[in-house]
């Protein structure tokens, strides 16, 4: 019944197009993204044992979205398909196809409607963040109504609700919320403005969730029993002020009574992990300064008990209501990025300085300072990265900095101790014509710990606007007294993961075909984090937008 | 406007927070009756979290006595294999047949609660977060089918001799099958335990091999109310398990996909 609407609904979409096509005024607009992999097994790497290189050598992803606009109407339709693709569960396989999304949208006077999958968050998403993160597999997008009200040019409000998406399916609970958001010039002359917030969400399990974690709870001994409701609370208050070239952002929030999957916490009767029924809160802030050359960046954040899932037993990325954003920045090279913290639901302490000072027009610096630690003092992640950009008229430009890192494994990753590191790197671009350049990538990764140090070098030549080229490889260098290691600590010495690849643009569309040997690893966005694993294969991908 | 304002926030503030006042749920007690609950947890020597699932089955089986029936598949795609060091290789082709029949593991932990399918889930293995709540949630209910389990093993020439009993509470439609199986607990030998290589793990459960077909014997005859169904099975027990911790254990199911699920199951010693 729910397909057959889909279909009539996809119909309906494309009959509307087809009529509007040929009358003034609509405007259709969409994008594609496609990957395709081709998996070869290399047992000496690991990439071996996951279905894909085992069985079915291939997996693909596509993402087709279609959007038309016309009387004052916003709609659209994705079609979504998965193919034995392995970026849902990093060592599984995932076949699937169907309609991702659509939705309808209208503003009549000063409303705003929208149904359909809603994209959507309060404040900075900390009780409620509905996106799509394609790479981590995420697509929480709100299936349901959202209403907004524009009481004037300074405030509005909006109220919605729904069940979140899971795949092609959603989950059983119902999650309803709103906010009201407003902005005050305090001081045009000297530029002083607030931009107030208020936000609430309400999430009630449904009744197959709350069996579920009943009966969780009756196999538990007396001491670890816990009760359990049917509805939790998060409320929000947040706040941006600007005074001339400063902004400070702060933002609270306070979850009621949930039923949430506490991994750490130890049952009577022994194991790791239990269900257990507490209330949370949060703050966050930031403070910014731009002006005059220099850029600053201050943020600080405080998290007890502040998971806030569909139901207790989602885990990884799965049925996330909310965004704690992350107190490390996302580092881009490859090296420096192979440690990266994921957000810690269940309790964390933090704060971030990211600084940049332009001192002329040829030399700017940086410093990145990350400090992460559990409630009970315990350090999580602490990076320092001094960055200096040297520019040598157009010709040439020389990036280098030095990542000093110290990681807690155990935590992040549950194996080992501490990773520390010292990565030093450095990029350079030369421009041989306005459309031909040259880029290298140099980064050495020193640790003894985990596998032990890495070495990663890029060459990439690009023949601008369509042509880009490039070659890497990343290689584990060799413990120097490899029988005083464990057998895990140095089963990839002197491996070589090479990467060949090439890029075609034409306007809008991107084409890119690549030989890939990648070691394993934590990929992240936005603090949060999934395992990688090996991959050695071709990778093609197309994104293309119209 | 700020009257506006403040009545928009009243009315929100109302939908969403008036009931605030949450009744707590109340909690069961622990329901334990004539069911019995079959757990088909897919594990490998070099799984490291794998063990972190065996122990908290181990606990619920402390906790809810011989109702929880455990079989440990050594069959985890890219784990299963032993260590060079290892002394065993819990390995079988049937076993693989096993595991593939009841579906894909894409995470580890992972074990199937008598085979079912729990929505949003797409597969039978099901996470380790949810387990204790699915068994209960069978515990409770009454089995549609009885299985009874008479064994007897002859030392001298180690033939075992199985015979199961089905007996249906009501008229049971549909294709069922019956699977009959040999475990072997309390095998020290090598295992993965996180980072660390452990050589004197005690492996739960083991899964040494299959009296009938992998995927389940079709049963032929009809399954009505009160008709009682035998069926007898012969093995030579390998001389190197060791009887005195072997079990063996029997279930009726539904064979086809999606729907595999186990009905009931039992479970009973070589050496009584």
């Amino acid at each position: 019944m729910k397909k057959h609407l889909l279909h009539t609904f996809t119909l309906s979409f494309i009959c509307l197009v087809q009529l509007t096509a040929q009358e003034n005024g609509g405007r259709i607009s969409g994008n594609l993204q496609s990957n395709g992999n081709f998996f070869i097994t290399d047992e000496k790497i690991g990439a071996t044992g996951t279905p894909q290189y085992d069985n079915q050598k291939f997996g693909a992803e596509s993402w087709l979205a279609l959007n038309y606009s016309n009387w004052g109407f916003d709609m659209g339709i994705r079609f979504d398909m998965f193919n034995n693709s392995n970026l849902l569960n990093p060592t599984g396989s995932f076949t699937d196809e169907g309609i991702g999304r659509w939705y309808i949208h209208k503003e009549i006077h000063k409303f705003d409607l929208s149904g359909g999958y809603l994209y959507d968050q309060i404040g900075s998403g900390i009780i409620f963040r509905a996106y799509e993160e394609r790479a981590l597999m995420i697509d929480n997008a709100l299936l349901g109504v959202k209403v907004g009200y524009k009481f004037n040019d300074r405030w509005k409000i909006k109220a919605f609700t729904g069940r979140q998406k899971r795949q092609f399916n959603t989950y059983g609970s119902i999650i309803r919320g709103g906010s009201l958001e407003g902005f005050v010039k305090l001081d045009t002359v000297k530029n002083i403005s607030i931009a107030p917030g208020f936000g609430a969400v309400a999430r009630t399990l449904d009744e197959e969730s709350v069996n579920r974690v009943v009966n969780e709870i009756a196999t538990y001994a007396p001491q670890d029993s816990t009760g359990a409701q049917y509805n939790t609370y998060a409320m929000t208050l947040y706040n941006t002020l600007h005074i001339g070239n400063f902004s400070w952002y702060v933002e609270g929030a306070y979850k009621t009574k949930d039923v949430i999957y506490n991994e750490f916490e130890e049952k009577v009767t022994g194991g790791l992990g239990k269900l257990v029924n507490t209330d949370g809160y949060t703050a966050y802030t930031s403070f910014t300064y731009g002006g005059g050359g220099l850029g600053i960046t201050l943020e600080g954040k405080y998290t007890k008990n502040f998971r806030f899932r569909t139901d207790p037993f989602q885990i990884g990325v799965q049925g996330q209501i909310n965004f704690l954003p992350p107190m490390a920045r996302q580092n881009t090279f490859r090296l420096p990025a192979r440690f990266s913290p994921n957000t810690q639901e269940l309790g964390e302490k933090g704060f971030q300085l990211d600084a940049r000072y332009a001192i002329n027009k040829k030399l700017s610096v940086g410093l990145n300072v990350s400090d992460i630690y559990l409630l009970d003092n315990t350090s999580l992640y602490r990076e320092i990265a001094p960055e200096v950009t040297f520019k040598y008229k157009r010709k040439w430009q020389l990036l280098a900095g030095l990542q000093v890192l110290q990681y807690n494994i155990a935590v992040y990753q549950g194996k080992d101790d501490y990773v520390h590191t010292v990565t030093p790197y450095a990029e350079w671009l030369y421009k041989f014509t306005p459309r031909k350049s040259l880029r290298v990538e140099a980064q050495y990764l020193n640790t003894e710990d985990e596998f032990g140090s890495w070495a990663f070098a890029l060459v990439e030549l690009g023949m601008a606007p369509h042509w880009l080229i490039y070659v890497s490889d990343m290689y584990k260098i060799q413990h120097a007294d490899k029988e005083n290691f464990p057998v895990e600590k140095t089963k990839f010495d002197g491996l070589h993961y090479p990467t060949l690849g090439i890029v075609y643009t034409f306007r809008a569309n991107r084409f890119s075909l690549a030989y890939v040997k990648q070691v394993e690893g934590i990929n992240c966005a936005g603090g949060i984090c999934r395992y990688e694993p090996t991959f050695h294969g071709v990778r093609l991908q197309l994104s293309s937008s119209f | 406007m700020n009257k506006n304002i403040l009545l928009g926030l009243a009315a929100a503030g109302c939908a969403l927070l008036g009931a605030c006042e949450e009744k707590p749920i109340p909690i069961p007690e622990l329901n334990v009756g004539s069911r019995n609950v079959l757990v088909e947890e897919l594990t490998g020597v070099q799984c490291p979290n794998c063990p972190d699932g065996t122990a908290a089955l181990v606990n619920l089986g402390n906790q809810i006595g011989e109702n929880l029936i455990v079989v440990s598949i050594h069959a985890a795609p890219g784990y299963d294999k032993p260590y060079a060091e290892s002394k065993y290789d819990f390995r079988t082709a049937k076993g693989s047949e096993l595991a593939n029949f009841i579906g894909d593991a894409s995470f580890f932990p992972a074990a199937s609660i008598n085979r079912r399918l729990v929505p949003p889930e797409t597969e039978p293995y099901l996470p380790r977060q949810i387990w204790a709540g699915i068994i209960n949630e069978d515990l409770g209910e009454a089995p549609p089918v009885g299985v009874f389990l008479e064994t007897s093993f002859n030392p001298v020439n180690r033939q075992l001799d199985v015979e199961v009993t089905l007996a249906p509470e009501s008229n049971l439609n549909g294709e069922h099958r019956l699977t009959v199986l040999i475990t072997q607990d309390s095998i020290q030998d090598y295992q993965k335990v996180n980072l660390e290589k452990i050589p004197d793990y005690y492996h739960r459960h083991v899964l040494r091999d299959i009296l009938t077909q992998s995927t389940g014997d079709v049963i032929a005859e009809p399954l009505t109310a009160n008709a009682v169904i035998t069926k007898k099975y012969t093995m030579i027990l390998p001389v190197n398990w060791d009887e005195k911790h072997c079990d063996v254990v029997a279930f009726i199911h539904h064979g086809t996909t999606p729907n595999k699920e186990v009905l009931q199951a039992a479970e009973t010693h070589v050496l009584k």
